[in-house]
């Protein structure tokens, strides 16, 4: 019994990781209609900026995560006005897809040469010792994780539906044309929604680098599970990242445990289908009415 | 002589086969040009489902991974022939593209772009864990020599003898399916999903034959790639490989066969180019690609077309440019009276009148009923006008009517069959043609293959007839181009029709949309609001046109606002509010009708007075 | 202009690129110039390049050392280097730039064992020595079969020994029946779990569990509650630093304390610092151990090291001690043949007169013509992580993580791999 709460455990804060991740996604895609496929090279600059500030500069934890954010900012910057702002103008999918996976190349190549290409170790602000509750061991880190996955999405929700930043988030995806006749700084919005969802990318680095480890490579995976995720959940739902982190994330440890751990991944993946052709717009997106 | 040039070019086709006479370079012409044969066949592929379908796939690798484990496990574990695991890996990668089609039939953009790439991450696994079949993760080795009978082979450079002429008749296949009704199809559907159903295309069979096709390539290619290293393992075929060949293909240029070439082969020999900078080329490379992506958006094949019209410019008058005079002389153009009329008169059929009847004609959207319990009737080679105020469910009615909607309850009976369930491609079979409120042309197209998408339905050469060419095959495309030219000027857009179709006037978009519609063979056109934004001019003409398709014995379902128009081309009227009937009869009683005047004005003011009374 | 002449035109401008390359080819083969040109293959960006660079780094070391001393035959060793991103098909042809544009007189290299597997036949077919330096699952003696003229030599504790060893010291030395062998899910990985199956057979074990792990999995609870499920005394496992990571740290937080026996690569920094505490007491087979090279050539080859790189820890000793005696190795079969010449250079290898005192041992003919492995069971020791170091190990007798002291581990570590084999 205790084993299956522990599995179950793993498979949630495997999911809250990629569902930091997916929040991001959700942000740049209501206003810009494109994925970020360098959202996990983004991660992965957080994670190593964070990791430079605690220790090059002996600063706390949470100076870390601030170094990323500040780090995120830029990339924000450097994704909007760097790639995805002129891919839009050809409005071919292909163009943004191979802009952004541009970027992450150009980071992760320039990470490699920065930081080195190896693997290493983010010091877990709560140590590594296991908290031990009724036979269920979990470290500190996954606890961590897990709050605060919560935390933004609950921020992000009430965010998106109570600041006039998020009605005008809202505004700017059903329609650019008619918010920008209503007054609504379309530009400053997109500006503004590359920023958050960078931001989120870079401190969700520093959140899950202590579990995870650092090394430019780190979030190449991470961000193509995440990316499933967030799509599996509905990109304009902050519960839906959690809901399909949660269904990719028990999935993988569920199959690993009880079928097969070479196919772990394949029932997340054949599930993100099956919903799409049930639901083409993820489990809590709307789907709008073909007008002509 | 011109048959003399002909056979130059074939001629031109095979210089490259001399290549490995030149040179026994083997990294030249095993290593490079090989594998970039090898990748421009997928990446021609690709072209048909992102540069002409308007879909995007990341999971390509997949196919190519389907495509080079058939041929491989064929040959080594079941000792078949190459020539014979060649067509079968072909075949089945097709099969596989189905499953890629279908979700492209509902999902879109990053919804898509998921999807493919969830499909190759499951065959990449696949490959790695059917260890019984693949061979797992230690992929298939020793895959056998290609060797012919008289003791001649494929290895080594020779296996360029394979792949050239494989890449060049792929390259043929895809450029011969892309410059017939095919392509038109993928282009129409790819510029405007609806309007080109309502043409008669149809999504579900075009979209997805895209996909089937472009895995078929995918496949092909992936059978001659295990002939490289004669190895193959699942790293390969990695999401990395599927970005590959999207980079590829932008790199070249979409819609361009020398495009897919040119970025093939970048994508094979750039890496080595950049391994002067050492550990810092995967920067140099995103830089390149980002640059590409920035400064020449049309890929490296552009260059090419930018320098051919400077020429072409150049060669003509300086003074007038090539599009420079178009836009004049049409608008001066007269319509020819003389030529027979273009518009095919309906075919007698055993139904009696009524052509069209609604029956309880319902739809909901949400909480609001748009239309409701509408009773409709339009009788053979009438002019029907159906008017009401804005809201009032018009143009509703018309996306019911054509199919884009589904009836919440309700029936549409058209020419004795039943219509409400059909998808807006089979309506326009059945015979109903349309015009958009808002212009729905398909822009990246000329004017001419604007119309050639509405005579969709007379070609009925198969894929194999478009392939090779046939004497059917091409005599259908003379006939439809004749005939598209005969519309066009009836239209009084003859001049135009090699202008590219978002480049003309809004009263030509419209006048152009008549003609696709007119294409299309129908007994009963709907036109939404066809004098909407027109010069009284170009009303004076537009009614001409409608008199000219009444005379052809087509019925016409028109929604206008403009009532002078109206009352003078109909002869019946049907007026809507809030989604019902309220009022039907000839113009003359329907401009008395005290509810009529009541919905337009909310008093009792007459209607007959104001003339053009409705809001438009 | 039509499609077919569009076509013809592209495929004659792709002629043209073609033979302009040709042209442009610096040409002369890797002898004939003022240098002797050698290739070097391996994985310098992305996830496996720590490998990669230390094998890099310590080719260039021998290099330099070589040509400082005039060089072979008169000659600069230069070194021409490649980048097969740890992708097969890039390997295949970075090769074939190597043999047919820089006519290189022999090729050192690659990590990947997939790499190796697609890329192996080129040096073959132009007969020119391969030697590959890190990576163990490449066949090498297999290869003998289709191609009586091998050019495949290799320097590494292929997956044989390692499988073999990892099992003794499971089976024998600790005497534990029941393990679970956890490999990731690669080539390199898979060849290793075949191996360590057909060793646990031959000793009559069949493993309580078999799982697999994806390069970049953070998480193995699953894999390691069905190991601990089904009684697992301990671990074996097969796969490279950052997941033998995950693993050991996966264990601490499980509370699963049975000893983890892992392939050589848990001697790489990024599994000693990444597992940290959770990483002591892993053993792995070594044939270079920085902290226990006692031997004069050793003891310089850590020096040279770590002045020329301004490093402490070697992140790869291991690849970079295989990638130094390569190299040296490679010299000196060109200075015994007294050509570049493949075929000449290929017997001279397989027939060294001197002995080579390398980092790893003194080699007296560690090839043969019918043997091209030139490390065997007898220069590979269980090296054991101990507090951010590797140290070389002794038997632990006692089940249960041991933690042998340094001063035990020096010793045997010195003598073991001293003088080597082949009558």
């Amino acid at each position: 019994m205790s084993d299956l709460v522990q599995l179950l455990l793993s498979g949630v804060a495997l999911g809250m990781i990629y569902a930091l991740l997916a929040f991001g996604y959700s942000v740049t895609f209501s206003t810009s209609r494109t994925i970020n496929f360098a959202q996990g090279e983004f991660l992965m600059i957080g994670a190593l900026v964070g990791l430079t500030v605690e220790s090059r500069f002996h600063l706390p934890y949470v100076a870390a995560a601030l170094g990323a954010a500040v780090a995120g900012i830029g990339l924000g910057l450097l994704l909007e006005y760097g790639a995805i702002r002129r891919a839009l103008r050809t409005g071919s999918t292909a163009t943004w897809i191979l802009a952004t996976v541009a970027l992450g190349i150009i980071l992760r190549n320039a990470a490699e040469r920065i930081w080195g290409t190896d693997d290493r170790p983010f010091p877990a602000p709560l140590g590594d010792t296991p908290l031990i509750v009724g036979g269920v061991r979990v470290l500190p880190q996954e606890l961590l994780v897990i709050l605060v996955a919560a935390v933004i999405m609950a921020l992000l929700e009430l965010f998106r539906r109570r600041s006039a930043y998020g009605k005008a988030v809202t505004a700017v995806a059903a329609d650019r044309d008619a918010a920008s006749l209503m007054g609504i700084n379309v530009n400053a919005v997109m500006t503004l929604s590359f920023i958050i969802s960078s931001v989120l990318a870079a401190v969700a680095g520093v959140l899950v680098a202590p579990l995870t480890l650092v090394s430019p490579t780190m979030g190449t995976l991470l961000g193509t599970k995440a990316y499933a995720v967030a799509i599996i959940g509905g990109l304009q739902s902050g519960l839906g990242g959690v809901v399909g982190g949660l269904l990719i994330g028990l999935s993988e440890q569920l199959t690993a445990r009880y079928i097969s751990t070479g196919f772990k991944d394949t029932p997340g993946f054949v599930l993100l289908i099956l919903i799409l052709l049930v639901k083409p717009s993820g489990l809590f997106g709307k789907r709008s009415i073909r007008k002509v | 002589m011109r048959r003399a040039l002909r056979r130059a070019r074939w001629l031109l086709l095979l210089a490259p086969l001399a290549i490995p006479l030149i040179t026994t370079n083997e990294y030249i012409v095993h290593s490079v040009l090989v594998k970039a044969c090898i990748y421009a066949i997928v990446v021609a592929g690709l072209d048909l489902v992102v540069g002409y379908n308007g879909d995007v796939s990341v999971g390509h690798a997949g196919l190519f991974a389907v495509g080079a484990y058939t041929a491989a496990i064929l040959m080594t574990k079941a000792g078949v022939s190459f020539w014979i695991a060649l067509p079968i890996a072909t075949v089945l990668a097709a099969l596989f593209g189905i499953g890629l089609g279908i979700p492209a039939l509902r999902l879109q953009g990053p919804y898509l772009a998921v999807t493919t790439i969830a499909f190759g991450l499951i065959v990449q696994t696949f490959a790695n864990e059917v260890v019984g079949l693949t061979e797992g993760s230690q992929g298939i080795q020793n895959i056998p020599a290609l060797a012919l009978p008289g003791g001649y082979d494929f290895e080594g450079n020779h296996l360029f003898y394979l792949v050239y002429p494989a890449m060049v008749l792929a390259l043929i296949v895809a450029h011969r399916v892309v410059r017939s009704y095919w392509g038109r199809a993928f282009l129409a559907l790819k510029a405007n999903t609806i309007a080109a159903e309502c043409s008669g295309v149809s999504r579900i069979r075009y979209k997805v034959s895209a996909f089937v096709l472009s895995a078929a390539f995918a496949g092909l290619a992936g059978s001659l790639f295990i002939h490289i290293d004669k190895y193959i393992g699942p790293p390969t075929f990695s999401l990395q490989l599927s970005i590959l060949f999207l980079i590829a293909l932008i790199f070249g240029g979409i819609r361009s066969i020398a495009g897919n070439v040119i970025g093939a082969l970048l994508v094979v020999v750039l890496p080595d180019v950049f391994n002067r900078f050492a550990d810092y080329q995967l920067l140099v490379f995103g830089l390149l690609l980002l640059g590409t992506l920035y400064f020449l958006p049309g890929g490296v094949a552009s260059l090419g077309r930018l320098v051919r019209a400077r020429v072409r410019v150049r060669m003509r008058d300086p003074q007038r440019g090539p599009t420079a005079d178009i836009a004049t002389t049409a608008e001066h153009e007269v319509r020819d009276g003389s030529a027979a009329s273009p518009i095919t008169p309906p075919a007698p059929s055993g139904v009696a009148d009524p052509l069209l009847v609604t029956e309880k004609l319902t739809i909901a959207f949400g909480g609001l009923v748009a239309v409701n319990q509408l009773d409709l009737r339009v009788r053979r080679a009438e002019v029907r006008a159906l008017i009401g105020p804005n809201g009032s469910g018009k143009s509703t009615t018309v996306n019911l009517l054509s199919g884009v909607y589904r009836p919440t309850s309700g029936h549409v009976r058209f020419d004795g069959r039943l219509l409400d369930r059909m998808k807006p491609n089979d309506v326009s079979r059945a015979g109903i043609a349309r015009t958009f409120q808002n212009p729905a042309l398909f822009g990246e197209m000329t004017v001419l293959e604007n119309v050639l998408v509405g005579l969709h339905h007379t070609f009925r050469a198969g894929l194999l007839g478009v392939v090779l060419r046939t004497r059917r095959s091409r005599r259908e495309e003379h006939d439809a181009v004749a005939r598209a030219r005969a519309l066009l000027r009836f239209v009084g857009l003859e001049s135009l029709a090699d202008a590219r179709a978002d480049s003309i006037a809004y009263g030509q978009q419209r006048r152009l949309e008549i003609a696709r519609a007119l294409a299309q063979d129908p007994k009963l056109i709907l036109l939404d609001e066809p004098a909407a934004g027109l010069t009284s001019g170009e009303i004076e003409e537009l009614q001409r046109m409608v008199a000219a398709i009444h005379d052809a014995g087509v019925a016409v379902l028109l929604i206008e606002h403009h009532m002078d128009f109206v009352m003078a081309v109909s002869q019946r009227v049907t007026v809507l509010d809030f989604g019902q009937q309220i009022a039907e009869g000839t113009p003359d009683e329907v401009q008395h009708d005290e509810r009529v005047i009541r919905a337009y004005l909310g008093t009792t003011e007459t209607l007959a007075a104001g003339g053009d009374g409705g809001r438009s | 202009m039509n499609g077919a002449s569009r076509t013809g035109l592209t495929a004659l401008a792709l002629a043209g690129i073609a033979l302009g390359a040709a042209a442009c080819n610096k040409g002369g083969d890797g002898g004939s110039g003022d240098v002797i040109k050698v290739g070097v293959y391996g994985p310098f960006t992305g996830g496996s390049s720590p490998m990669g660079a230390s094998m890099r780094d310590g080719v260039r070391l021998a290099a330099e050392e070589i040509n400082a001393k005039g060089g072979v035959l008169g000659k600069k060793i230069q070194l021409v280097e490649r980048d097969d991103q740890a992708t097969n098909e890039r390997g295949a042809q970075v090769m074939q730039d190597l043999v047919s544009n820089e006519k290189v007189a022999a090729v050192l290299g690659p990590i990947n064992t997939g790499v190796a597997l697609a890329s192996y036949k080129y040096p073959m077919q132009a007969k020119i020595p391969l030697i590959i330096n890190v990576s163990a699952g490449a066949p090498v003696n297999e290869l003998f079969k289709d191609n009586p003229d091998n050019y495949v030599f290799r320097i590494a504790a292929s997956d044989n020994i390692q499988a073999q060893m990892i099992v003794n010291e499971a089976v024998q030395t600790r005497g534990l029946k029941k393990v679970a062998l956890l490999c990731d899910d690669t080539n390199y990985g898979q060849n290793g779990c075949k191996k360590m199956t057909e060793a646990l057979a031959a000793k009559g074990i069949t493993p309580v569990s078999v799982g697999k792990f994806k390069l970049k999995d953070t998480d193995m609870t699953p894999q390691l509650q069905e190991a601990r499920a089904k009684g697992a005394q301990a671990v074996l496992t097969y796969g490279i630093g950052p997941e033998l990571a995950q693993i050991a740290n996966g264990m601490n937080k499980l509370g699963y304390q049975v000893p983890m026996i892992a392939s050589w690569t848990a001697s790489m920094s990024n599994f000693i610092d990444a597992a940290a505490a959770n990483g002591n007491g892993v053993q792995m087979p070594q044939t270079f151990i920085q902290d226990a090279a006692l031997r004069p050539e050793a003891k310089a080859f850590v020096q040279n090291f770590q002045k020329k790189y301004s490093v402490d820890r070697i992140p790869s000793a291991v690849s970079a001690a295989q990638g130094y005696d390569s190299m040296h190795l490679l010299a000196m079969a060109m200075a015994q043949a007294g050509t570049t010449d493949g075929p000449k250079v290929k017997a001279a290898l397989e027939n060294l007169t001197t002995p080579y005192s390398g980092a790893i041992a003194t080699f007296t003919k560690p090839y043969t013509p019918t043997d091209h492995e030139a490390i065997h069971q007898e220069q590979v020791v269980m090296g054991v992580v101990h507090d951010g170091r590797v140290a070389g190990s002794l038997p632990a007798p006692t089940p249960g993580r041991a933690v042998p002291s340094l001063s035990d581990t020096a010793a045997p570590a010195a003598t073991a791999p001293a003088a080597a084999k082949k009558p």
